[in-house]
């Protein structure tokens, strides 16, 4: 037993050895992705000869973190951001992230030194409610220079760079109304936002449009979305989903997080058809089970907090009538 | 000429010394390299807790487990359907299956270029991704990247024992009666071969879902006629729809309190259903001291008094054979 502990101790200091330092992780995805995880939020970054595409920014007073991580990626100027929504944690880096990079300006006249000639900042694309939640969040006070400037409103969006299509879906009313997410095709890499937290439970802002009942909807688009290891399954083929926070998924994972999500709902549903009040639903404890993998007893997003929230999106879609 | 020869012998003992010591050191910090080969197929000796080895638990049987509330929470919100549910179908179990179920294994070495070995592949049947223990000190995978549902394992002997440390594991399920597993867990094993005879001995670890760590072993038996049919290292599974009911979206589980399951060993068996319910010191002999008591034994077996499949046949031919059709 002492020498299987030890081994289990020598294997553990490794692994703390090969911890990334000062909360940076630059985790390679598939040729031309990496996931760049910054003090815990993770950044998808594509990149090859066009450019790189930095999808979300990472928390405010992470930029220089981030810029220097993806420096470490690619040499090639940023050319655009993508942010999957509106929350601090997806958009705090914009500006800084934007005037680092390179668009492809007005002012472009083609190629120079067998590269583009940038004339502008990144532009940063958003569903055209994310420029709206972050003009009129009170409290937030975001620069011009962080604002989404190339927005869209239902659908979606789509272009390619550096070989492959990467397509913008709107997600509606699930973290929030301005959901996207990120499909790399050739890739296989889908970028979740917030719609996935591989380490807490959803966070469902609703006050900006978002429900459970649009969380669980978004979690089986995302298992339709993407592909399952399989056959093959010990290849490790598949799509992967690039989650807000935590490790790299795939869809078996996407699957079990959509049941974990699914359960809370119909068990906090089943308590309020009882006529339960928020109080009784927090008493009940609805999470029983998923706590201890999920759960958080205080911080940005507390377990109470994602009960709330539940609650409050259930009885809201019921006193509407709507599955919401 | 003797205080030269004492100078000498003096430094010769001290380089003595410091080759001893340098000697413990290596001898310490180097595993013993026990010549013990374990490439082979092994099949499983036939034992008591055969029902849950072949078919698998009962439902809401989490005897010897040491869950604590969350994983008891989590392993009774669990259904059977759930591995008819396409996103389930074709999930690999996790590292612990090897020792959990009683099907055979093989295993198999890589070796360097200098006739080292390299890698120990345990593999197991269709639903088990083969488990590669790792002799060559190699550092782990980034955590955070895509993760394998048998995890990452490093090995060493430590005499006639191969002990490994496997982590990097996905979530998923401990038990085939759905004892959640967490990305958290970690297990020890242990293979040591005595000539034909190959004991395995697995120890998980799970903060988030269990109170103690589990400790499970198994026995096999080395044989030169593996089976024809499982045991591949690549066997293709695609999902499908098995039950119409079960389409998209649709998630079966219990809400707390309605698993229907959650008596029938107490009502069959009598155990207690702090026992049932994966009691940490249920475990421990000691507990049916405890229970010894106000334990009743049922009246007569109603429920597999004979076995299942072939083992029917050593059952006593004037035992009344009840077991569900199966």
């Amino acid at each position: 037993m002492l020498t299987a502990l030890l081994l289990a101790a020598c294997y553990g200091a490794a692994a703390a050895a090969a911890e990334p330092m000062a909360g940076v992780d630059v985790v390679p995805v598939r040729p031309g992705i990496d996931m760049v995880m910054v003090h815990g939020q993770n950044v998808a970054v594509q990149f090859g000869p066009d450019g790189a595409v930095v999808v979300d920014t990472g928390a405010p007073g992470d930029s220089a973190a981030l810029l220097s991580a993806i420096k470490q990626v690619t040499s090639e100027p940023i050319r655009f951001i993508i942010n999957t929504s509106a929350s601090p944690d997806r958009v705090g880096g914009n500006a800084e992230v934007s005037v680092a990079g390179q668009g492809f300006g007005e002012g472009e006249v083609g190629f120079g030194g067998g590269r583009f000639v940038g004339a502008s900042n990144a532009p940063i694309i958003a569903q055209a409610n994310v420029l709206l939640a972050m003009t009129t969040t009170a409290g937030a006070a975001y620069s011009s220079k962080a604002m989404p400037t190339l927005t869209y409103d239902a659908g979606g969006k789509g272009f390619s760079l550096n070989g492959d299509s990467i397509e913008i879906m709107h997600i509606p009313d699930a973290h929030s109304d301005g959901d996207s997410v990120v499909m790399f095709r050739r890739a296989d890499v889908l970028v979740s936002g917030d719609i996935v937290d591989m380490q807490h439970f959803p966070q469902i802002d609703l006050a900006h449009g978002g429900s459970i009942n649009g969380e669980v909807a978004a979690l089986n688009q995302l298992v339709d979305l993407t592909v399952p290891a399989l056959p093959l399954y010990w290849h490790g083929g598949g799509s992967v989903v690039i989650p807000a926070r935590g490790r790299l998924m795939q869809q078996e994972e996407i699957v079990q997080y959509r049941d974990m999500l699914t359960i809370l709902r119909d068990r906090v549903q089943a308590l309020i058809n009882q006529h339960r009040s928020l109080a009784q639903v927090h008493a009940a404890d609805p999470t029983a089970g998923y706590d201890g993998r999920y759960g958080a007893e205080g911080g940005p997003w507390s377990t109470d907090q994602f009960v709330a929230a539940v609650y409050q999106s259930l009885t809201a879609a019921q006193a509407h009538g709507r599955g919401r | 000429m003797y205080a030269k020869s004492m100078r000498m012998l003096v430094r010769h003992k001290a380089a003595l010394a410091c080759v001893i010591y340098l000697v413990l050191i290596i001898c310490a910090a180097t595993p013993v390299r026990a010549q013990i080969d374990l490439e082979g197929t092994y099949d499983t000796e036939d034992a008591v807790d055969f029902r849950s080895m072949l078919l698998g638990p009962r439902a809401v049987d989490f005897l010897g487990i040491p869950l604590n509330d969350q994983g008891r929470a989590g392993a009774l919100a669990y259904s059977q359907d759930t591995v008819s549910v396409p996103g389930h179908q074709c999930e690999s179990w996790g590292p612990q299956y090897l020792v959990e179920v009683g099907f055979p294994i093989r295993i198999l070495p890589s070796f360097t270029d200098d006739g080292t070995v390299k890698s120990w592949t345990v593999s197991g049947w269709n639903d088990y991704q083969p488990l590669v223990i790792w002799m060559d000190a190699r550092k782990p995978p980034d955590p955070n990247g895509l993760r394998r549902a048998t995890g990452f394992t490093v090995g060493q002997w430590q005499g006639d024992t191969l002990q490994s440390v496997t982590t990097n594991i996905k979530d998923g399920v401990l038990t085939r009666n759905g004892v959640p597993s967490s990305d958290r867990e970690s297990m020890l094993l242990w293979i040591t071969r005595h000539d034909e005879l190959l004991t395995v001995t697995g120890i998980v670890t799970d903060p988030v879902y269990l109170a103690e760590p589990w400790v499970q072993a198994r026995e096999f038996i080395y044989t030169k006629n593996p089976p024809d049919s499982g045991l591949h290292y690549q066997y293709p599974c695609m999902q499908v729809q098995e039950v119409p009911e079960l389409g998209r979206g649709v998630v079966p589980f219990y809400l707390p309190g309605k698993n229907p399951s959650k008596d029938d060993l107490v009502k069959r068996f009598h155990i207690p259903e702090a026992a049932v319910l994966g009691a940490p010191q249920a475990m421990y002999p000691q507990y049916r001291d405890k229970i010894k008591a106000q334990y009743t034994p049922p009246g007569k077996c109603t429920f597999d008094c004979c076995g299942w499949g072939d083992f029917r046949a050593s059952a006593n031919p004037k035992m009344e054979c009840k077991d569900e059709g199966l």
